[in-house]
């Protein structure tokens, strides 16, 4: 697969008052074309300000401090505001966490649709319009020309989600960056949303960036996985890897976190204590107050990125592959 | 209509505890059997509760009384200054909306900026300044000092559909300025902190990033996305504003001249005219419903959600 999304170093910080917050700090990775690849972690950690990154979308105070993102080659860091617009919703799309939030509850679906449809083709009114019912109806959504002129709360949370599947999609993006998207919905529904996404982005060989806290979500729809800890990808692999043998004892214990892992009755395993605030000047890993590997060097000096056939991590005591996850 | 007979009965009980008008009325050379006969014509020897129910009854065929000093019907005396006050009043509106949503708009889309800040601190002043002194201020400037506008009266006046308007005339349009903008100062203060606190919440809401992210213009996502969405409070605002700029009129028009409702109304509790006073707060507590229907018909034209109880569930 050639890379078709490359980042390297990037690093988006928020200026607050307190100081610079590094949410995404140093993150590099690539995907290539028609690739989902699940980006894991918990709140807080930078995945879902990663994905805003990617589409120049970052609200200030943050900003892209460091870093490029190359799309097909093409440098999108500093872009102007003109070139990204192109960009946005053709050749990179995003859906969002909460589809209560993200379709205007004032404006009828049709005018939604047909307004992203004529951002980026010019066509006329009726085609736009049979273009609209056409993506509706791509999503499942049943007598599509008719709920053209309904209204976003006449809709349920699932189809107003896809709906704004159906938005990203209009313009066939080479990649869909997905933040969370089922995280507000049912498990059945969860479910569709999965099986839907999976389904056109195959078809569309549109590459997709998952965004999750949730691995169980990604294990069966990612090709490659990346956990993302405190702003930092700490582990990154082919998803059966990551998930048989964790590398970074971070991702062994989210993996031991999901109630799936444990025989019932069992007390839950957690991993202990709470993200570190991402506030300071970094010294040594971030994870090493909540590590039960940890050791003193840990303490002082920061992992560097190890690369062991397809795997990244950063770790000094690395969990060796053959050790029980 | 209820709101109304509420009102009817405070706004008599009241007036009625203000003073006697025969005093002001009847000249103080007038012997006791004249002044016993003005009382009587008047109606004024019955207790308070027959005069409320005869002007009741006298209500609801649209009769509100006669004025005791013009000695012709409240309600056409009124009716004759109404339409001096309404253009005031609109004019004040469109001034209000005009300049007060634009403002508000860049004020909240750059809310860090010079102009932003500039804007805001203007607002501040806007609010703060009483509307008197404001238009002394305003004549004192313009007519007395420049002298580039009139300071009281309307002007000339032409008719249109029968009632006389101001602002058809250059004259009456240079009239019509100074009271105007007066009058405006207020509500324009109001429409842009609204506006600008409607902006900035909407501005951070996730369909504005996603319209973004759909590759929308700046002048989409603001003219339609986030514009019609702070439109219910500012209707709400603006139709409520509406009823006070008519019924608060009074300041303005006194200090101008002006001659509408409000300079009646002055010119009526100065001699106690009763029925006029009454006849003109039953009016404007009419208005003031009237408005409110309206504002609630904008809602449902606005505000999708607001349609779906009589639209059926989905």
């Amino acid at each position: 697969m050639s890379a078709l999304l490359e980042v390297k170093g990037l690093k988006t910080y928020f200026a607050t008052k307190y100081g610079e917050v590094r949410a995404v700090d140093d993150v590099s990775f690539a995907v290539g074309e028609g690739e989902v690849l699940g980006m894991v972690g918990e709140s807080g950690s930078g995945k879902s300000v990663t994905g805003c990154s990617l589409m120049g979308l970052v609200d200030a105070p943050g900003r892209i401090v460091a870093g490029s993102v190359k799309l097909l080659g093409r440098e999108l860091v500093g872009l102007a505001e003109r070139d990204w617009r192109a960009l946005r919703g053709r050749d990179i799309a995003i859906i969002f966490q909460d589809p209560m939030l993200t379709l205007n509850p004032v404006l009828r679906i049709d005018t939604q649709i047909i307004e992203a449809i004529k951002a980026h083709a010019d066509v006329s009114k009726a085609r736009a319009r049979e273009w609209a019912a056409e993506a509706l109806a791509g999503v499942g959504i049943p007598s599509p020309e008719e709920r053209l002129t309904a209204y976003p709360h006449q809709f349920s949370g699932g189809m107003r989600q896809r709906v704004a599947i159906a938005i990203a999609l209009l313009h066939n993006p080479k990649l869909l960056i997905a933040d969370e998207p089922t995280t507000a919905l049912d498990v059945t529904i969860q479910g569709q949303i999965l099986a839907q996404v999976q389904t056109l982005a195959t078809k569309m060989k549109t590459a997709v960036i998952w965004v999750t806290h949730d691995l169980s979500v990604v294990s069966g729809l990612a090709h490659r996985i990346a956990v993302m800890y405190a702003g930092r990808i700490v582990e990154e692999g082919r998803t059966s890897d990551v998930l048989a043998h964790p590398a970074h004892p971070y991702t062994r214990g989210l993996l031991r976190s999901l109630p799936s892992q444990n025989k019932p009755g069992e007390t839950l395993t957690q991993i202990p204590g709470a993200p570190p605030r991402l506030l300071n000047e970094r010294v040594g890993c971030s994870f090493a107050a909540r590590c039960d590997r940890a050791q003193a060097l840990c303490a002082e000096v920061d992992p560097v990125k190890t690369i062991v056939a397809e795997r990244a991590f950063r770790c000094h005591f690395a969990l060796r592959p053959e050790s029980p996850a | 209509m209820l709101v109304l007979l509420a009102m009817s009965v405070l706004v008599f009980v009241g007036v009625y505890l203000i003073g006697n008008p025969i005093d002001i009325l009847i000249s103080s050379q007038a012997d006791q059997a004249e002044r016993e006969r003005a009382i009587v014509a008047l109606g004024l020897d019955k207790s308070i509760w027959s005069q409320y129910g005869s002007f009741a009854v006298g209500a609801l065929t649209g009769d509100l009384g006669k004025s005791f000093a013009h000695g012709v019907p409240a309600l056409e005396l009124i009716m004759t200054r109404m339409p001096a006050t309404l253009e005031l009043a609109l004019s004040a509106m469109v001034i209000a909306v005009g300049l007060g949503i634009p403002l508000g708009l860049i004020a909240g889309l750059k809310p860090d900026g010079f102009i932003g800040k500039t804007i805001m601190a203007a607002s501040i002043l806007g609010f703060s300044l009483p509307t008197f002194w404001v238009g002394l201020m305003l004549i004192m400037l313009f007519a007395v000092f420049l002298g580039w506008l009139p300071s009281n009266g309307r002007g000339e006046t032409v008719d249109l559909f029968g009632v006389p308007v101001s602002f058809l005339t250059p004259d009456g349009l240079l009239h019509l300025i100074l009271p105007a903008v007066n009058l405006a100062l207020f509500k324009l203060s109001l429409l842009i902190r609204l506006t600008r606190a409607g902006v900035r919440e909407a501005m951070a809401m996730e369909y504005v990033k996603f319209a973004r992210a759909k590759g929308l213009s700046n002048a989409r996502i603001v003219g339609v996305h986030v514009l019609k969405n702070i439109m219910i409070p500012i209707v709400t605002v603006i139709g409520l504003e509406f009823g006070s700029v008519v019924a608060f009129a009074v300041v303005t028009e006194s200090v101008f001249a002006w001659p509408g409702m409000g300079k009646l109304l002055l010119d009526s509790i100065n001699v106690l005219d009763r029925p006029v006073i009454v006849a003109y707060l039953l009016i404007i507590v009419s208005l003031f419903v009237f408005i409110n229907l309206l504002v609630d018909l904008a809602y449902s034209a606005l505000d999708p959600r607001v349609r779906l109880a009589d639209a059926g569930a989905h």
